[in-house]
């Protein structure tokens, strides 16, 4: 089935009766039989349910208001507002991505084919993350949302779009309140908002001068020969009002005549400032636009500009009192992310564990600064060394000591057999029941604190240099495939690797706040056992991304898809051994303080 | 450079035609560091007093809004023991059609009608709004104190 007609299919079930609705659940259950043995909560077995199709209420209205005249001034379908779907009813469908005009695709990363038996790592890591039901927005598709709320408006109140943009702007996209005060009183709203009095939105004037006969711009007091002026008459240079609107376009609220209270239309804004200005404006609103909507989330990751939506909030706050992760993934990377604490996708860790371990993050990170800078010296010559590779199997270039980032002990103790250096304590201090009283003190407990940030933090930097390393593999292969004719599905076990590899960081990196937050138990040296074996698996894997040569990348292929399946193997190992951990309630209070203070 | 193109036109017009209460012009040569004073307005308990403030103008005047603070110590809501003023068309509300002149005439206005909704001294904004009496003698005590 093409990709665009899944989508379509998908977002008409919001707008109509249950038809469509079966067409659409019969839809993901081939997908689940398609990709075997998943295991799924009991949550998104089902696409659509009714009590979500109330909470859509609202939005079926939108649609079906402005569906009439939509494609007058945009020549965009109306169902291409966005990609609906429910993460992990297959490993891929939260890649479906919308291309800059709307049109919804699914991404490159659809995995299927020979490895599918091997690669279940969306599986894996849904122990106890649950996939929210959402859809993911770009800006576009935002922009194209908020000109049909313009539109619906704009009929409501019998204005221009124009003037509603403005109207809404000035309000901070509060339509609510607009609506009442404009129907109260239309005359004093548009006064306050910088309109014109009538109806008539006049757009300003461009004029040019002569040059025997320059115009003096108040501005920059030069002699300028084009001006740009509004209804009011205030006039100034092109130059000087094209300065003075580029520097407001950032900031998303009207944009005033720089001597009265007269507010630029989108027209005016696009003859000053070029075509397309007034767009930019409509984009830096979309901030207030989107925070005025409770279901609607920014991707927390570092400049993405992927907006989901939602449907299902009103399970979040249970599915966080469960120890569930609601997470959901934004549409343009891909990024998962926790609906509740928006922050990446903290699987095994729940909610609380994450949400304290992050303030005792920041609270300590003035102390942890100078403990732990960005560098480490090596054990054996100390020259500083800094990590730029993603595995911790270290080698000094100076004095080609091999070494562990993490214990910075000999690697050869190491060995291939045991990689051991993430249990708490190996240097000296086993931690047990009778000495955990005994180490009260806060000297130890920072101790303690800084040995899992230590190795929290390890891991996050190995992910962010995982990830370049990862792309840049995935490219040499992908140029490899050109040259050499290797079809798409043989090269596809790179890109599974590199989602086995950082979906392992990611497990192993979140069991250590957890591991922290545990009272020392028998069960949880079982776990800081099994977290062991995934840390040596993970660098394992990690390591067969240092390789440079992409034929010999290929030819290792068997190799990456084993040690995909350790890591995966012991990934399950981690998480249902955090389950045990998570049930057996042998975490103490401190874990669950912000829990009690929820509710 | 328009700056200093601009800065020297209201230069200018200031010489030419000064605004009743209010001077204002250059400290020494440079012409992006001035110096002005404020007559007290005669209906508000600052009367009689003279007030000194320094303006600096940034290098992309007018675009970016001048840097206007009191040397003279002063009793107001919105003026704060380093001279600084809160007072919109400084911050966000600067437009490049404003001009010196009209900042100062501004002040002069605040000075009248302070703003005790948005203080910048809670303090003196509590008395101002409580206790309007004691607001004024404190006010004139100030004045006489460090403006006359």
């Amino acid at each position: 089935m093409p990709p665009d007609s899944v989508s379509n299919e998908k977002l008409e079930s919001y707008d109509s009766d249950g038809s469509e609705v079966h067409i659409d659940s019969v839809e993901e259950e081939e997908e689940e039989e398609d990709f075997g043995s998943f295991e799924y909560s009991e949550e998104e077995e089902f696409p659509i349910d009714e009590e979500e199709g109330e909470e859509l209420e609202d939005y079926d209205d939108i649609i079906s208001n402005s569906e009439s005249q939509f494609g007058d001034d945009f020549d965009i379908e109306p169902s291409t507002n966005g990609t609906t779907f429910t993460s992990g009813s297959s490993p891929n469908n939260g890649h479906a991505t919308t291309d800059s005009i709307g049109n919804s695709r699914r991404g490159d990363e659809y995995s299927y084919g020979l490895t599918q038996g091997q690669f279940r790592e969306e599986s894996t890591s849904l122990v106890n993350s649950t996939p929210m039901k959402f859809k993911t927005y770009t800006t576009m598709d935002l922009i194209d949302k908020m000109h049909k709320q313009c539109r619906k408006l704009s009929e409501i109140l019998v204005i221009s779009q124009d003037n509603v943009i403005n109207l809404l702007q000035f309000f901070s996209w509060n339509s609510e309140r607009l609506m009442e005060d404009y129907v109260t009183d239309p005359m004093k709203v548009r006064k306050d908002a910088g309109l014109l009095e009538d109806s008539h939105d006049l757009t300003g004037v461009c004029t040019t001068y002569p040059k025997t006969n320059p115009f003096s711009c108040f501005i920059c007091c030069d002699d300028k020969l084009t001006t740009y002026k509004l209804a009011c008459n205030h006039e100034y240079c092109t130059d000087c009002y094209g300065r003075y609107v580029e520097d407001r376009l950032s900031e998303g609220r009207v944009i005033k005549c720089p001597d009265c209270d007269l507010t630029l239309q989108t027209r005016d804004i696009d003859n000053i400032c070029g075509e397309g200005s007034s767009l930019k404006l409509l984009e830096s609103s979309m901030k207030e636009y989107v925070e005025r909507l409770r279901a609607f989330k920014w991707c927390p990751a570092p400049d993405c500009k992927g907006i989901v939506e939602v449907l299902n909030m009103s399970e979040v706050k249970d599915l966080v009192n469960e120890g569930k992760i609601p997470f959901v993934r934004c549409g343009s990377e891909g990024h998962q992310f926790c609906v509740s604490c928006l922050f990446e996708n903290h699987s095994p860790a729940p909610c609380q564990i994450t949400k304290n371990w992050i303030t005792k993050c920041k609270d300590d990170s003035e102390t942890v600064k100078w403990i732990l800078t960005n560098t480490q010296t090596c054990p054996r010559c100390e020259t500083s060394i800094e990590k730029n590779g993603g595995c911790n199997h270290m080698t000094c270039k100076k004095c080609r000591h091999e070494f562990c980032w993490i214990c910075l002990g000999d690697w050869k103790l190491h060995g291939s057999s045991y990689y051991n250096c993430t249990r708490t304590g190996t240097k000296d201090q086993i931690i047990t029941n009778e000495n955990k009283k005994t180490i009260a003190s806060t000297k130890e407990s920072l101790k303690r604190y800084l040995h899992f940030y230590n190795l929290f933090s390890v891991h996050e930097v190995s992910t962010k240099l995982d990830m370049a390393r990862c792309s840049v593999v995935q490219s040499t292969v992908r140029d490899l495939q050109v040259v050499s004719g290797i079809s798409w599905i043989e090269a596809q076990f790179i890109a599974d690797s590199a989602k086995v590899l950082l979906s392992g960081r990611q497990c192993l990196k979140w069991s250590y706040p957890l591991a922290f937050y545990c009272d020392s138990t028998p069960l949880l040296n079982i776990f800081e056992n099994v977290q062991a074996e995934l840390a040596m698996a993970v660098e394992s894997l990690s390591k067969m991304f240092e390789i440079e040569d992409p034929a010999e990348i290929v030819e290792k292929k068997k190799e990456f898809i084993d040690d995909c399946g350790v890591v995966l193997l012991r990934q399950n190992a981690v998480l249902s051994c955090m389950k045990e951990l998570l049930e057996s309630k042998t975490l103490p209070d401190e874990a669950f303080i912000l829990k009690k203070s929820v509710r | 450079m328009s700056s200093i193109k601009r800065i020297t036109k209201e230069l200018n017009d200031l010489g030419r035609d000064p605004p009743s209460s209010c001077s204002a012009g250059p400290v020494g040569d440079d012409l992006f560091h001035w110096q002005a004073s404020i007559m007290g307005p005669a209906d508000s308990p600052y009367a009689g007093g003279v007030f000194f403030l320094s303006i600096h103008f940034p290098t992309d005047y007018p675009f970016k809004a001048p840097k206007i603070q009191f040397t003279t110590k002063i009793y107001h809501p919105n003026i704060n023991s380093n001279g600084n003023i809160c007072l919109d068309i400084l911050k966000d509300q600067w437009s490049p059609a404003l001009t010196i002149s009209k900042l100062l005439l501004s002040i002069c206005s605040l000075l009248t009608d302070a703003n005790p909704d948005d203080p910048l001294v809670p303090e003196i904004a509590h008395i101002y709004k409580t206790n309007p009496e004691l607001y004024q003698k404190n006010a004139k005590e100030w004045t006489k104190k460090y403006a006359i």
